[in-house]
């Protein structure tokens, strides 16, 4: 149940960042398209915002209900990270829907909301995977006790920023007609080349991470991500988005069983099991997941298929 | 300052700024459920128009304002891990299901709502107006139903220092649970009837061409207000023997006894005042009962914060009633950082506020335009 439990939050992170990867990629694309036209890089992830955004939602509250204590231990280990990203991240969902809507004015300061908040918070779930990766100083007790900054979290930023900036390329190819498509070769490259390093500076620095399962994974996300640059638009968009996604069940699974591994006192890793909540919780709680999830997946879906047409719209 | 503390203020002005949007989203999804139900009925044009303006006021306000709920979503995990520690079971459980049944569905129904008008059948679109409005009140449900086990925490037993779920249903039948959830239930759709009246009003002294659009909004809404006055005082009231039963110390202190007049004075107030309204605006428009509209309009959000202040400040010092004191749940964060976390979340979200009224004032002065919120193929702009 624990293991059901663990594989269902991995996939609604996954969703997030594959998602949501295409709200912050094409936001921080804005500035390449001429003023006039910016609005239609916002149009083009238009209808599929909110659910896009939601996923978050959904996996954090699936962590809180099902791993209690992985969630109050990560949290606030990573507390001025992820205060930074939800400032950000409210700051940029604000912008995206107020932008064209108080007045004529003001835009340059809308369009610098957006691609800051866009950038913060892909730099931010970089530097969360990062962590993830690498472990967070963490004691016996399971507090944190110094910087959570190592080289691999340095380098993850950047590698899942660009990673992000590949996929809003690529879907900007796919579904709008601002046209970037002089971007999304150099993107996808820059992106490939990144998270290569990261894997160089995990292997170097890192224990505890299966290499079996980490190695084939880590090639598959540079892999997915140069695919977007040579397939066609729509299934390279899907590779894209796989390859945003994909990271933190690569991490998760390489790290399995530890869920929370620690750089200081060994003590101070939480397991999967020890983060869980209790069985009864549990099997509770996956009666409304079973309901629910396939209920969102079906109604996005319905979303995605009104708008199969590629018109960028904007309520 | 100590980190509980500014913990505690973090808390409370991050739930005030949320629940100010929450209400008003609360209140005028059932408005604009109602609408556009009557509306498909008597295929009556002005009853679509008014679905569309009144729907456009209702994204705005949750556009803005679910960006609110995400920060306080991971509020419990940053500032307050001895909670999710010691009563992360049976605490996290309605949260969880909160966020996917309610949060997690609703926005998928209304952003399929959103951009629904032109691409779907009216029956479908209606239906999915209606999803929006029960996922968001099942939201109001499960948060209640977490905050009730706060209250009078049951359903559980204590094992090696940790609260463990025992009986689910039992977190449902909890006495400060029901009567609590349909208070805010009504509340929120006072404030619905009051905002939808009172915006009407002001378009009417300002002598406005859409007459009958705005004759009709102020009736609807004012039925509203005069509909759930009653029923959210009501249900308040009827928590007094579960109060003085289950936490005898609540209503002692000072400042939870200010709020607490503060509130049922309002409370009266406006049952007054949206009853009389209801006979003297129901034909005519009399200038000094549309001013009196007008004038109603901030009142039930200061209602419902002051009645957060009471249920909330009541508790204390006990953040789970009797198990777990606020002081012992704090994550172990250093002052300076939580201070810091405290000013940037307070200025994200008062700009957020302040923009959120800005542009819902703008709506409701320009009034109803005939392209209103149709998702518009983007040329520029």
């Amino acid at each position: 149940m624990v293991t059901l439990w663990f594989v269902l939050l991995g996939a609604l992170f996954a969703g997030y960042f594959a998602l949501a990867g295409a709200d912050y990629g094409t936001a921080l694309l804005l500035r390449t398209a001429p003023p006039g036209r910016r609005r239609e890089v916002l149009a083009a992830t238009g209808p599929f915002f909110l659910g896009n955004e939601v996923w978050l939602v959904a996996a954090v509250g699936v962590m809180f209900g099902a791993f209690p204590r992985l969630e109050g231990e990560l949290l606030s280990a990573l507390y001025p990270v992820l205060v930074l990203v939800l400032a950000a991240l409210v700051a940029f969902t604000a912008a995206v829907q107020l932008r064209s809507r108080l007045g004529d004015g003001g835009k340059a300061g809308w369009d610098a909301l957006i691609f800051g908040g866009a950038a913060v918070v892909a730099l931010g779930w970089g530097v969360f995977l990062g962590a993830l990766l690498a472990g967070l100083p963490l004691d016996a007790a399971g507090h944190r006790t110094g910087s959570i900054f190592s080289p691999v979290v340095v380098l993850s930023a950047p590698a899942f920023t660009a990673l992000v900036a590949a996929h809003g390329a690529v879907f900007l190819r796919w579904r709008s007609t601002v046209d970037v498509r002089r971007l999304v070769v150099p993107l996808t490259r820059l992106a490939a080349g990144l998270v290569a390093l990261v894997v160089v500076a995990a292997v170097v620095l890192v224990d505890g991470v299966e290499p079996l399962v980490a190695l084939p994974g880590a090639a598959a996300v540079i892999g997915l991500v140069l695919a977007g640059g040579v397939l066609r638009p729509a299934l390279a968009a899907a590779c894209t988005a796989a390859a945003c996604g994909l990271p933190v069940l690569v991490i998760g699974a390489a790290r399995w069983p530890v869920a929370l591994a620690s750089t200081g006192d060994p003590a101070g890793a939480l397991t999967v099991a020890e983060g869980a909540a209790g069985p009864a919780t549990l099997s509770v709680l996956v009666w409304f997941a079973a309901l629910v999830v396939p209920l969102v997946l079906a109604f996005q879906g319905m979303c995605w298929w009104a708008y199969r047409d590629r018109r960028p719209v904007f309520w | 300052m100590d980190a509980v503390v500014l913990a505690r203020v973090q808390f409370a002005v991050t739930t005030s700024f949320h629940f100010l949007f929450v209400l008003l989203t609360l209140g005028l999804v059932t408005l604009v459920a109602i609408t556009q139900t009557r509306a498909l009925l008597r295929g009556d044009p002005v009853l679509v128009r008014m679905t569309r303006y009144w729907g456009h006021l209702y994204v705005i306000n949750y556009a803005v304002g679910i960006a609110t709920g995400i920060v306080m979503e991971f509020q419990f995990g940053l500032n307050w891990s001895g909670l999710s520690t010691f009563a992360g079971d049976i605490f996290g459980a309605p949260l969880a299901v909160e966020t996917l049944v309610a949060f997690f569905l609703e926005s998928t129904f209304l952003g399929l709502w959103i951009f629904g008008w032109d691409r779907l059948s009216p029956r479908l679109h209606l239906a999915l107006i209606w999803l929006v409005a029960l996922t968001a009140y099942a939201s109001a449900l499960w948060i209640m139903t977490a905050n009730a086990f706060l209250q009078h925490p049951v359903g559980h037993e204590l094992r090696d220092g940790v609260l463990r779920l025992t009986d689910f249903g039992a977190l449902l039948s909890n006495p400060t649970f029901g009567p609590a959830l349909v208070h805010v239930l009504f509340g929120a759709l006072l404030a619905g009837g009051v905002v939808m009246a009172g915006i009407s009003a002001l378009q009417l002294l300002r002598g406005t061409s859409e007459t009958e659009f705005f004759h009709r909004s102020l009736r609807q809404g004012l039925v509203a207000a005069a509909i759930a006055a009653p029923v959210t005082i009501g249900f308040g009231v009827a928590q007094f023997p579960i109060v003085g039963e289950l936490q005898p110390d609540k209503l002692d202190s000072a400042p939870v006894g200010i709020f607490l007049s503060l509130m049922m004075f309002i409370g009266l107030a406006l049952l007054i005042s949206s009853w009389l309204l209801v006979h003297v605006l129901w034909k005519r428009q009399r200038r000094w009962a549309l001013r009196l509209a007008v004038a109603a309009l901030p009142w039930p959000f200061v209602a419902a914060i002051a009645g957060w202040f009471v249920r909330e400040i009541g508790r204390q010092p006990w953040l789970v009633q009797g198990l777990l004191r606020t002081e012992d749940a704090a994550s172990q964060t250093d002052p300076a950082t939580m201070l810091a976390s405290l000013l940037v979340f307070t200025a994200v979200f008062a700009g957020l506020a302040v923009a959120d009224w800005r542009l819902i004032a703008k709506v409701a002065r320009r009034g109803p335009k005939s392209d209103e919120f149709v998702p518009q193929e983007v040329r520029a702009w």
